[in-house]
């Protein structure tokens, strides 16, 4: 009993290369360093962070606002250059702590920009925040830094292959077959794109792809072929759908941390200007810090396994409803568009008046909001509360029309229903109809 | 490794030699170029050719209001609003905003008066965006009887101001027309074609935004408003003044207009158009055709619209249940148009170029 456990603990605590996590957490900071400072140079901050002047923050932290135009800037100032200080492991805690608190917060300010791939960062400068401080002259890690970050990253894969595990995904070909036939000017594919059986090829390849990915990256023997396929993969979905923007390239080069160390050792031997000197670090005990991290990540980890089930609690069609839709690496999953007018009541004359809703939002957020239940409610209560002084006790209701996969536009909520007199909350929303 | 690899690339080049037997391949560029070509080019030419006889019978009638000349004016302005309603429909051009700083309607009459009796005015103030283009015309000509407006023009005191007004704001309509319409014959045709791809800004993108913008302005603003169902909360109560062209009475016209040239950019008319398109990708409404089910949704709307006893001011009064069938019927187009179209079409209709998922 005893002896395993210990050799339970032995595995986690061996010592294995610190190359990959060192290849890694440069790669990482380098990426984060010009898609951050991007950010900034393509004016998406005043954009997305300044200019709107009504947010959507997520249920539980309202408290999280933003700062204005001064406060934004110099939070991605910060988060630049954190990112370059990571990439070279300068001030590394406090860099990569000081990275993940700022990125989150920017990503808390408002569901318009949720992606999976920032939820992505958010978690993976999560991770990075507990690996010790690697440098040039590190020879070992334990095995559970490195572990970790596999693990996080057969996560992702996993659940995004598990979600395509639906009737529409695999037996319609949904949406696959409304995207594919207007990438007809794509070289060589695009002449098939039209053809109902390449959407069921890609749909079934990519199901098995993202399902299995993560056993064939763990495993020695097949490591390489699967990261051939990993290329393959997220080079063919950014000629495909050009606009998903830096991310193939991030799970591309972060997808590394599988490759055996002698990739990393290479890549770090052939950057060196000087032959460095092999100092033997004293292997890290698992003394009581690294105790109560490993208590944390498996706590994490517990976490990251239940999120994407979640949604079993509501009853009700998923993609209507998304209950339980974010956090749950459903990526590229369906084709939903949207349209919402929004109407005040007021209780005492009965008087009823459309609200022009580009008054107050961006088409970013209108966009956004038009298909999403949860945004619809918040952004009812922001005109209750607007109009409650002109009104007497003011009604919301909401004409919500919204196609999925396709499917003929239908109502997405009851517009009869005062949304001003529904509360937001982890609790089955009943109002919301295609239940 | 490296042997797989080639294996794949020879597959996929062997594939890609035998081609499927081509099922009418469908081509943006050729549907940008029906549509840019045969529609929009001509229609701002259409309406340019109209503002210059607008022009050349308000100089007339300015020279010597009579009756005859403001008959015959009325004629050229009524010819060049309803042509005017084909390029608002597809207004997207770079520099131009037709709509906003041409038809800015319900006319700010008490700004109009002021800017008469001072006899100075900036018309690229927000002050006077509902003072000018055709509403201002559809004030100036039309809100009185035409021997009160021929009077105005001659013996009213203010009367040099206010000839001074309607050529300001006819060489604003002009200047304007003439700006936009030389620009898309000229430069913007090329760039509209060569914009042909999926992705954002372009132009599949940009005229299925600005159709259903359209759309959803012709049901608030140039039906909703006047019903009172739409706007700031002191309405509420029926609006008679705030249709399109309410002093001359031809709110019901120009939406007709605007309807069927909507729906000629939405068929292509002989050419490729989004109906083709639609058709193409296979697309359907609950059982049928997408394309045919917003086909028969635009001449729902256009018989609603025809069902409209008189002009829509009048219609409110006697007639409401039918403008209130005209209201959801546009509604029903619009969300057509804006979430079953541009689903289907699988464009990116982002507005800001931004990272997705």
């Amino acid at each position: 009993m005893v002896t395993k456990r210990k050799s339970r603990f032995a595995f986690l605590f061996a010592e294995v290369s610190a190359a990959p996590l060192l290849v890694f957490r440069f790669a990482f900071g380098i990426m984060m360093f010009l898609s951050t400072l991007r950010f900034i140079l393509k004016g998406w901050v005043d954009v997305l962070y300044v200019k709107p002047t009504f947010f959507f923050p997520f249920y539980g932290f309202e408290w999280i606002k933003p700062m204005g135009a001064v406060g934004m800037y110099s939070v991605f100032t910060l988060l630049v250059l954190t990112a370059f200080l990571v990439a070279f492991g300068w001030f590394y805690r406090a860099s990569i702590i000081t990275f993940f608190l700022l990125f989150t917060y920017v990503e808390l300010i408002d569901k318009t920009n949720y992606l999976n791939h920032y939820y992505f960062i958010s978690i993976v400068s999560f991770l990075l925040c507990f690996m010790p401080p690697v440098n040039r002259k590190t020879k070992s890690v334990p095995r559970w830094t490195v572990l970790t970050l596999q693990l996080q990253m057969a996560l992702v894969y996993f659940f995004a292959g598990i979600a395509k595990i639906n009737t529409d995904w695999l037996f319609h070909a949904l949406p696959l077959k409304i995207w594919l036939p207007s990438r007809y000017n794509v070289p060589i594919l695009g002449s098939f794109l039209n053809e109902n059986w390449i959407a069921y090829v890609f749909s079934w390849c990519g199901m098995l792809f993202d399902t299995l990915i993560p056993f064939l990256l763990f495993n020695r023997k097949t490591v390489w072929y699967a990261y051939a396929f990993v290329i393959i993969f997220h080079v063919l979905t950014s000629i495909l759908f050009p606009f998903i923007g830096v991310f193939p390239f991030v799970m591309i080069v972060c997808a590394t941390i599988f490759l055996p160390k002698e990739f990393h050792e290479r890549l770090i031997r052939k950057s060196a200007v000087v032959e460095r000197s092999e100092t033997t670090l004293v292997p890290p005990a698992p003394n009581l810090r690294t105790k109560l991290i490993l208590l944390i990540l498996c706590l994490h980890f517990i976490i990251q396994f239940a999120l994407p089930f979640r949604y079993l609690l509501y009853p009700g069609k998923l993609f209507y409803s998304e209950q339980g839709f974010r956090f749950s690496w459903r990526v590229m999953l369906m084709e939903k568009a949207g349209y919402v007018i929004f109407y005040i009541k007021d209780s005492y004359t009965g008087k009823i008046i459309e609200v022009n809703s580009r008054e107050f939002l961006t088409m970013q957020q209108l966009k956004q909001m038009s298909t999403q239940p949860d945004m619809i409610l918040q952004f009812a209560h922001y005109l209750h509360d607007l109009y409650a002084p002109s009104l007497s006790n003011p009604q919301v209701f909401a004409e919500a029309y919204v196609t999925v996969n396709g499917r003929g536009s239908r109502l997405l909520i009851d517009p009869t229903v005062d949304l001003a007199s529904k509360e937001d909350g982890f609790i089955n929303k009943k109002w919301i109809l295609t239940q | 490794m490296r042997h797989h690899f080639v294996v794949l690339v020879c597959i996929l080049l062997v594939i890609s030699g035998c081609h499927p037997k081509n099922k009418d391949q469908f081509d943006r560029t050729s549907l940008l170029t029906n549509l840019g070509n045969n529609i929009i080019v001509p229609a701002y030419q259409n309406f340019n050719a109209t503002v210059l006889v607008l022009k050349q019978k308000g100089d007339a009638f300015a020279a010597s209001p009579s009756l005859t000349s403001l008959d015959s004016l009325k004629q050229a302005y009524l010819a060049s609003y309803l042509s005017f309603q084909a390029v608002e429909a597809y207004d997207f051009s770079a520099s131009h905003d037709l709509r906003t700083a041409l038809n800015s309607f319900p006319a700010d009459t008490a700004q109009m008066k002021s800017n008469i009796l001072s006899g100075s005015y900036d018309f690229n103030t927000v002050n006077n965006l509902r003072a000018k283009g055709f509403p201002a015309i559809d004030y100036l000509l039309f809100a009185t009887s035409a021997q009160e407006v021929v009077s105005l023009f001659t013996t009213d005191a203010n009367a040099p101001n206010r000839k001074q007004y309607l050529n300001d704001v006819m060489s604003e309509i002009t200047s304007k027309s003439n700006a936009a319409s030389s620009e898309w014959s000229s430069t913007f045709i090329g760039t509209f074609i060569a914009a042909s791809g999926m992705d954002v800004g372009s132009s599949v993108g940009m005229l299925v935004n600005d159709m259903s913008f359209e759309m959803e302005r012709n049901r608030r603003e140039r039906v909703g408003n006047s019903l009172g169902y739409v706007g700031s909360l002191s309405s509420g109560v029926l609006s008679p003044y705030s249709v399109e062209a309410y002093y001359s009475g031809y709110s019901k016209e120009l939406l007709i207009e605007n309807l069927q040239q909507s729906k000629t950019l939405y068929t292509g008319a002989a050419g490729n158009g989004f109906d083709d398109y639609l058709d193409y990708l296979n697309a359907t409404y609950y059982n049928d055709p997408l394309s045919t089910s917003i086909s028969h949704q635009f001449d729902v709307v256009i018989q609603a619209a025809q069902d409209v006893q008189g002009n829509f001011s009048d219609a409110l009064v006697n007639d409401k249940p039918t403008m209130e069938t005209l209201f959801l019927e546009l509604k029903k187009l619009t969300v057509m148009l804006k979430v079953d179209m541009s689903s289907q079409l699988g464009v990116v209709i982002n507005y800001s170029d931004n990272d997705g998922d």
